[in-house]
């Protein structure tokens, strides 16, 4: 059994604001293997960002770690201050997110950039590092990478920026690669060149990613395994066949049958009624209960937990327990899928 | 469907100027027709000139090349420029970030008619509030609040609420639900739907999510650099593409099945290539850009 590159065990993280406390992560159990990918979606406020800037501690004064603990690689890290974290981040962990402009800087040349996060983190000669970081730049698919050592940001496409952000967060060879919502601004083709290129990645040096997204299709291009947030908390996770194909939480169910991909042009699409509950004393019980229509009685009062349905698959909900009635998803995606294949073809 | 064209863009070009010697083409010669009552999708890489064509037909920038015409007049006359302002709506990505913050939701819906001083009162309008209200997934509860109490995706819908209530004969809606979630988005998306079959709305749909643009769109135009390199009914082009980076495009789409995913072929296009000068047309209304 290999060691787990990301462990959280119970994790939890509020931040303090003046309407109380926001529980913005709630209770996550989640393990990474070296060399994984592992996706993770739900709704615009459920707690993917924090969860993943928490890890790294790149959070603000007011947010702390409520409970459970966080291990990179077996190290646990949950009490680290900034003084310990600074080693590690680049080195163990790197972060890629949605805009690129506002990771890289626009008046610096990008080799330059690529170049000063290898020497933060490594005790190598500048004349190593530049020769590392032209290497970095061919390695994200940048053409004549000596030439565009030179340029700033703004001489390069969205895409390509979006490759040079990706060859900076890469420079200093880190173990565990978040990208948060890395490929939601760019246009298909150059998302599915990133895409590749991340699993190309993944190939040639086996890093671990968490990759956040909206977007349910890139998660299925790349995810080895996929995690459902909802309201700060998992509440299902297995890999990625088993969440597109055998989907067992009615928010999973609702967040596929909202694709417009697998709807019929005649129809409408179908939505989840309803809104995300306020993470200031969030409800009791099952958080999803208000918008779902399969809630019974349990889910108002009481929280699910985890229900194991196969080794590597787990969802919270009621509906798994063996004294519900019986439901079957309302999502047939292979069906529907096969369908549209067919029509593509 | 009506046939009658709405709006049309005569070999229009828009060209920046940047220096003496730089030029950015951001249109270049693009012709096309927008039918009355049809969602017409317009997709493409980035930078390819969707944004730019979209406001060059609101007539927010002046052509530097061609001609604009709606209800068959061209925009160079000043009645008919008018007339398009007061029947054609803009939606953008970020609608929803540039609302006034000292208004209520309510006032800020309202506000296009008080502009156009329209009766706020009426029966007719009360019911109309409602239902655009009910459909674009807000509630009597937002109505007093300002934009900066509202997540982004509540913010973008009353944006969109806010320029369906004047009933516009066209909406140019450029990537209106690209920051919104797929649930949303799904509500936004039936909205339009509706508009356009109960109503007879028209739209001008830009969006990069491939999916939304074949769910919605009667016909679409794919671009180039820009130029268009297919035009065509949605699914004919869908089912049939022409033009190589028409079939990169539909390639690249994403969807939600992991085993196929694994599987696709993804053909590369390379968009340094030259581009043609002639339309074909393949089969009836779809016409595709010869290749050199
Ligand atoms: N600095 C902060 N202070 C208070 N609350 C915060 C802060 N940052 C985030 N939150 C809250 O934490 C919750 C989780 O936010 P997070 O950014 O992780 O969501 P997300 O899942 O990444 O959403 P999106 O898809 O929109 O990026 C939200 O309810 C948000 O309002
Ligand atoms: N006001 C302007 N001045 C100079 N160049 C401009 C201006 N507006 C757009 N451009 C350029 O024109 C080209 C087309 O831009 P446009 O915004 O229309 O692309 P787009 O297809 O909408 O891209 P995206 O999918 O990224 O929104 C780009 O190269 C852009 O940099
Ligand atoms: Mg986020
Ligand atoms: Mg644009």
């Amino acid at each position: 059994m290999s060691e787990n590159l990301l462990e959280l065990k119970d994790y939890s993280v509020s931040f303090n604001t003046p309407k109380g406390e926001v529980e913005a992560v709630r209770n996550v159990n989640l393990e990474l293997k070296p060399g994984e990918i592992l996706g993770v979606v739900g709704e615009s406020g459920c707690g993917k960002t924090v969860m993943c800037k928490s890890v790294m501690k790149l959070m603000p004064k007011n947010a702390f770690i409520k409970s459970g603990s966080v291990k990179v690689q077996g190290e646990d890290i949950t009490s680290y201050k900034e003084r310990d974290m600074r080693p590690l981040r680049g080195k163990r962990f790197a972060m890629v997110f949605q805009d690129p402009m506002t990771s890289l800087n626009p008046t610096i040349p990008i080799g330059k950039q690529i170049t000063e996060s290898i020497l933060k983190h490594e005790k190598v000669s500048t004349d190593e590092a530049k020769r590392r970081a032209i290497e970095m730049l061919d390695l994200v698919g940048i053409k004549d990478p000596n030439e565009r050592f030179k340029l700033q940001p703004h001489f390069f496409s969205g895409g390509m920026r979006q490759r040079c952000v990706l060859a900076v967060a890469l420079a200093s060879k880190p173990e565990l690669l978040f990208a948060d919502e890395a490929t939601t601004a760019l246009d298909v083709t150059v998302e599915e060149k990133i895409l590749n290129l991340l699993l190309d990645i993944r190939e040639r040096l086996g890093i671990g990613m968490v990759f956040i997204s909206h977007d349910l299709g890139a998660v299925a291009r790349v995810a080895d395994r996929v995690a459902v947030m909802y309201a700060g908390k998992i509440v299902e996770i297995g890999t990625a066949e088993e969440i597109y194909y055998d989907p067992r939480h009615p928010y999973t169910w609702g967040l596929l049958s909202s694709l417009p991909a697998l709807a019929r042009k005649d129809g409408e699409l179908n939505f989840i009624h309803g809104m995300p509950p306020s993470l200031i004393d969030p409800p009791p019980g099952d958080a999803f209960a208000e918008r779902n229509k399969y809630a019974l009685a349990i889910d108002y009062e009481k929280e699910p937990p985890m229900f194991q349905i196969s080794e590597t698959h787990s969802a919270a909900t009621w509906l798994l327990d063996e004294r519900a009635p019986r439901v079957v998803s309302p999502v047939n995606l292979k069906k529907r899928s096969a369908l549209w294949q067919q029509i593509r073809s | 469907m009506a046939t009658d064209t709405i709006i049309e863009a005569k070999d229009l070009c828009l060209h920046f100027k940047i220096d003496e010697d730089y030029t950015v083409k951001a249109i270049d010669g693009v012709s096309l027709e927008i039918k009355d009552g049809e969602v017409f999708g317009l997709v493409g890489e980035t930078g390819c000139g969707k944004s730019t064509t979209a406001r060059a037909l609101c007539g927010m920038y002046k052509p530097t090349g061609g001609d604009i015409l709606y209800r068959g007049e061209s925009v160079k006359r000043k009645e008919t420029l008018n007339r398009m302002h007061k029947e054609i709506q803009m939606i953008f990505q970020d609608s929803g970030a540039a609302l006034n913050p000292r208004m209520t939701v309510e006032k800020i819906i309202l506000e296009p008619l008080k502009i156009h001083h329209m009766p706020v009162n009426s029966a007719d309008i009360k019911h109309r509030f409602d239902y655009i209200l009910e459909k674009s997934g807000l509630d009597k509860s937002h109505l007093s609040k300002y934009p900066q109490e509202l997540s982004g995706g509540q913010r973008q819908r009353v944006a969109i609420a806010r320029s369906l209530i004047m009933e516009p004969r066209l909406v140019v809606a450029d990537e209106p639900v690209a920051s919104l979630d797929i649930s949303i988005q799904a509500q936004i998306i039936n909205l339009f739907k509706h508009l356009q079959n109960e109503h007879g709305f028209t739209f001008l749909f830009i969006a990069h999510d491939l999916s939304v643009v074949r769910f919605i769109s009667d016909r679409v135009g794919v671009m180039l650099k820009g130029r268009l390199v297919e035009l065509g009914p949605t699914e004919e082009l869908f089912n049939n593409p022409v033009h190589p980076y028409t079939k990169s495009l539909l390639s690249a789409i994403h969807i939600p099945d992991p085993e196929y995913e694994r599987n696709k072929v993804f053909l590369e296009y390379d968009t340094e290539k030259p581009l043609g000068d002639i339309m074909l047309e393949v089969s009836p209304g779809h016409f595709v850009l010869e290749e050199i």
